[in-house]
């Protein structure tokens, strides 16, 4: 027995159509003004089809039979994967923002973070395929050379081919400016030559689509040391002809090994040779050493991506965890402990496993709602008319991406490990779907950048830009909505308030560390800093959904949905909101106990 | 050619049923096209489409008789590939299968169609009534149950292969005429077109809508009318009297012998 894969579409709307109105709010926009509730719900219940009948079913096989690589470089994908991929591509399913003139579905951002919530955590390693062609595809049509530009993206978007990011080297990881990758111009124009070696290529070959464009960093002869002298070039599996398509000959960029992993087995994860037994041609993307800012915009949205996987992997066990819970039955009501006659009851009558459950529901709950805003802030900095409006909007992303991506990679694991906690022995046992929710999640908070790197980006960037004004924005608007919640009668609006004081205090500590100085000793710090900003940054949304909840009941609406709101934001400020207070304290603590360096010689 | 697709909606049947007072609670019902009916539009969608060829065959115009603000249904039907809808704005649990099947009949002489694919029954009533009442008051030839359908462009007829109890029958009728079908019509190689080629394997069961489709189906024209538009008189001649959920079923009982198990299916169960 297994537990059927569930995606919680009410809660969706919720978000969506309650909470941030999106039905309203993108119509103001000229690009989605003929969308509306109807096309979004049609889209919701076909979105949740797929995740069904399309996705979950590759989910466990994949995991079982992994990816293997023939001698001649060329990688089969999990049985179901071609077909599941073909299904997808049909339905525009790949890449659901494209631009409608590119033959794409021309949702908002939003609508695909709402799909995304269902889609990776039915198949999370199969969703890397889509995710990252759908990302290349926009950076080809955004940066790719003029004469590929629709071509490329047009053919990446229909997911006819599929694409790839290539960065890390074997001594170039989080380090990214210590890439050696060489590429050496030829005598046609904008073409170059590459040499060296990529590894950790998520999707580096596969047989899902008939091409693969890899986007490769790499080094132009006399470029500047460190990230400043890396160029971007997009460099196909097949080259192929620049008006039709039509594909070519094999290029040189060729996959000589796979990686075996604790999870997403049916992702290939491949180590790229770059022009080892033939030429390997790419195009420039940009101008020479621009390729670490082009790249840049990939790896953001790399970034978001998985910080929705997260948030998805963090749905995924709730759902699971809440249908087991109700089915599973075992011991008898603690209130009976008495009475040895009492009935056997399921085991979300437990109140330990009832805490767990409501720790799951009110993560999987507040991080939908944050990735969903920041998706829609997403939409909003690129198609508002006010140029004032966009830049904030689009610092509001800046901001928040490191935070959501640290705060929904570590949540959507423990969250997964919290799910084996309710399931108990059998969580552990591999026929159930929970323990592979653990494997699969654990990569989340190491790639596109380490949660630790991300917490150097908050700090050391996105805390500094526009000296402070994006993180006070932030505040300000924090402190808004506890006055709104407070004013409405919602007594726990005083404890976030509290705690968006203490991260400020936070800020404040470390800033003037680093003006002291203090350098080491700020990072030292980042991660707890960070770790209490994403507790904060979803406490208001448990806040804002209780608001909008209450005004709801208050006006006769008897949805149990609305009452489990009043009751997140219960739950969120006594569980979890106090680790954001303890985190903050741990910040101002003067601790540096770690850097004496007599430890660890 | 005009195909004509009808689609009811119907309390999910995959959420439990409310009742209060003596009849089924649908204040919060989600509603969803009956599943037979995907089947018809999807046998629909298989005569009409030219797979590996751009030219469609038959035009398939989807209707339904529901709230003209409740059709969600519909938008899903052209979100498949219908290529326009008629709605008929009415409750449609007000009428009786009598009047959903003159409706039926006036839609179609209105549209001038050809063909009338419909479910074999709704999920929720299990009529199975509907198709047959409408072929009888357009005086159409009818093939009820298909499992299989291959249209013969030249002859202009259809051979139908029927669920019957004893196997499968094969009918050929000529156009226009009536089909409803049944499950098996939505395997891979169930129905047949003459242009799509023969061995052409479809995804089994009905399509998902393509995003594209979702948006397009926006764009796509619905006529809204109502029962007096098509002259039907709004008539129901067997109302829901009263309605209760089944009693719960009782629980098992482990038996200690088989001597006990054939007393107690004897004396307690009463089927032997």
């Amino acid at each position: 027995m297994s537990t059927p894969f569930r995606v919680d579409l009410d809660d969706l709307r919720f978000v969506l159509f309650e909470q941030l109105r999106i039905d309203e709010t993108l119509q103001r926009v000229d690009r989605y003004k003929e969308l509306d509730r109807d096309l979004y719900d049609a889209t919701l219940e076909e979105g949740a089809k797929i995740a069904k009948e399309v996705l979950h079913p590759v989910n466990r096989p994949g995991d079982l039979e992994g990816c293997t690589l023939d001698g001649d470089g060329n990688v089969t994908t999990p049985k179901g994967y071609k077909d599941a991929w073909r299904r997808m591509a049909e339905g525009g399913w790949i890449a659901p923002t494209a631009p409608p003139e590119l033959g794409g579905g021309g949702l908002p951002a939003v609508m695909a973070m709402a799909l995304n919530d269902m889609f990776i955590g039915a198949a999370t390693a199969f969703m890397m395929y889509p995710g990252l062609t759908a990302a290349a595809g926009r950076m080809a049509q955004a940066h790719a050379p003029e004469a590929l530009r629709a071509l490329v993206a047009g053919k990446l978007f229909a997911g006819q081919w599929a694409g790839t990011m290539c960065l890390t080297e074997a001594g170039a990881g989080s380090s990214v400016g210590d890439n050696r990758a060489k590429a050496t111009p030829t005598d046609e124009p904008g073409v170059y030559e590459l040499e060296g070696e990529k590894i950790f290529i998520s999707g580096g070959d596969h047989d899902l689509a008939e091409n693969i464009i890899h986007f490769v960093l790499a080094r132009t002869p006399g470029a500047p040391a460190g990230t400043k002298g890396l160029s971007l070039f997009l460099v196909p599996k097949f080259m192929f002809d620049e008006k039709t398509g039509a594909l070519g000959e094999r290029n040189g960029a060729k996959v000589v090994g796979i990686e075996h992993k604790m999870g997403i087995h049916g992702s290939s994860t491949c180590v790229l040779a770059l022009g080892s037994d033939r030429p390997c041609k790419g195009w420039i993307v940009g101008e020479e050493c621009e390729g670490i800012r082009l790249m840049f915009q990939m790896m953001n949205e790399a970034r978001i991506g998985v910080a929705a996987q997260g948030e998805s992997m963090a749905a995924a066990a709730y759902g699971y965890a809440v249908q087991y819970a109700a089915e599973r039955v075992q011991g008898t009501d603690i209130r009976e402990y008495k009475n040895p006659e009492a009935p056997r009851v399921t085991i979300d009558r437990h109140p330990d496993v009832r805490r767990m459950l409501m720790t799951l529901k009110v993560h999987a709950e507040t991080m939908r709602a944050a990735m969903l805003r920041l998706a829609m802030n997403f939409d909003m900095s690129e198609q508002l008319d006010d140029e004032a409006d966009r830049k904030r909007l689009f610092g509001r992303v800046e901001l928040l991406t490191p935070v959501l991506k640290s705060h929904c990679t570590d949540t959507g694991f423990e969250m997964a490990v919290t799910a084996v906690q309710v399931y108990g022995g059998y969580g552990y046992i591999a026929e159930f779907p929970v323990e592979q929710l653990v494997r699969d999640a654990k990569i989340q908070s190491i790639y596109e950048g380490t949660n630790g790197i991300q917490a150097m980006d908050l700090l050391g960037r996105k805390m500094r830009m526009e000296g402070g004004a994006l993180f006070m924005g932030w505040m300000q608007e924090g402190q808004k909505l506890v006055a709104e919640a407070k004013a409405a009668g919602l007594a726990a609006a005083d404890a976030v308030g509290k705690a968006i004081g203490q991260l400020g205090a936070a800020a404040m500590h470390l800033s003037k560390l680093a003006a002291g100085g203090k350098i080491a000793e700020a990072f030292y710090m980042a991660v707890p800093f960070q770790s209490a900003f994403g507790i904060v940054v979803c406490a208001l949304e448990a806040l804002d959904q209780a608001r909008i909840a209450k005004a709801k009941i208050d006006a006769g609406d008897e949805r149990p949905l609305l009452r489990g709101k009043l009751r997140n934001l219960e739950f969120y400020t006594a569980h979890v909101l106090p680790k954001a207070v303890a985190f903050a304290k741990t910040v101002q603590s003067a601790d540096a106990s770690a850097l004496d360096e007599s430890l660890f010689p | 050619m005009k195909i004509l697709v009808t689609v009811k909606r119907i309390p999910d049947p995959d959420e439990p049923l409310k009742f209060s007072g003596g009849v089924l609670d649908t204040s919060a019902v989600k509603w969803v096209p009956n599943t037979f009916d995907e089947y018809a539009m999807e046998t629909a969608l298989r005569l009409a489409e030219h797979v590996g060829g751009s030219q469609r065959l038959a035009e398939v115009i989807v209707m339904s008789i529901c709230p003209a603000g409740q059709r969600q249904h519909v938008t899903q039907f052209l979100a498949m590939g219908g290529d326009r809808a008629v709605v008929v704005d009415h409750d449609d649990r007000a009428l009786d299968a009598q009047t959903v099947a003159e409706a039926i009949a006036a839609v179609w002489k209105r549209e001038s169609c050809d063909l009338l694919i419909a479910g074999k029954l709704a999920q929720d009533m299990e009529g199975n009534e509907v198709a047959q009442r409408a072929a009888a008051l357009l005086g159409l030839p009818q093939a009820t149950f298909a499992a299989t359908v291959a249209w013969d462009r030249e002859a202009g007829s259809l051979t139908v292969g029927r669920e019957v109890d004893d196997g499968v029958e094969s009918k050929k009728i000529p156009l226009p005429a009536v089909v409803s079908v049944d499950l098996r019509v939505v395997l891979p190689h169930s129905v047949k077109n003459g242009a799509t080629p023969d061995d052409h394997a479809y995804q089994e069961g009905p399509r998902l809508a393509s995003l594209r489709g979702i948006t397009m189906a926006k764009r796509k024209k619905v006529d809204v009318v109502s029962l007096a538009d098509l002259g039907v008189e709004a008539k129901n001649t067997s109302p829901i009297v009263h309605a209760e959920p089944p009693p719960p079923r009782p629980p098992g009982q482990i038996v200690e012998s088989v001597d006990e198990l054939v007393e107690k299916l004897a004396t307690e169960a009463k089927v032997l």
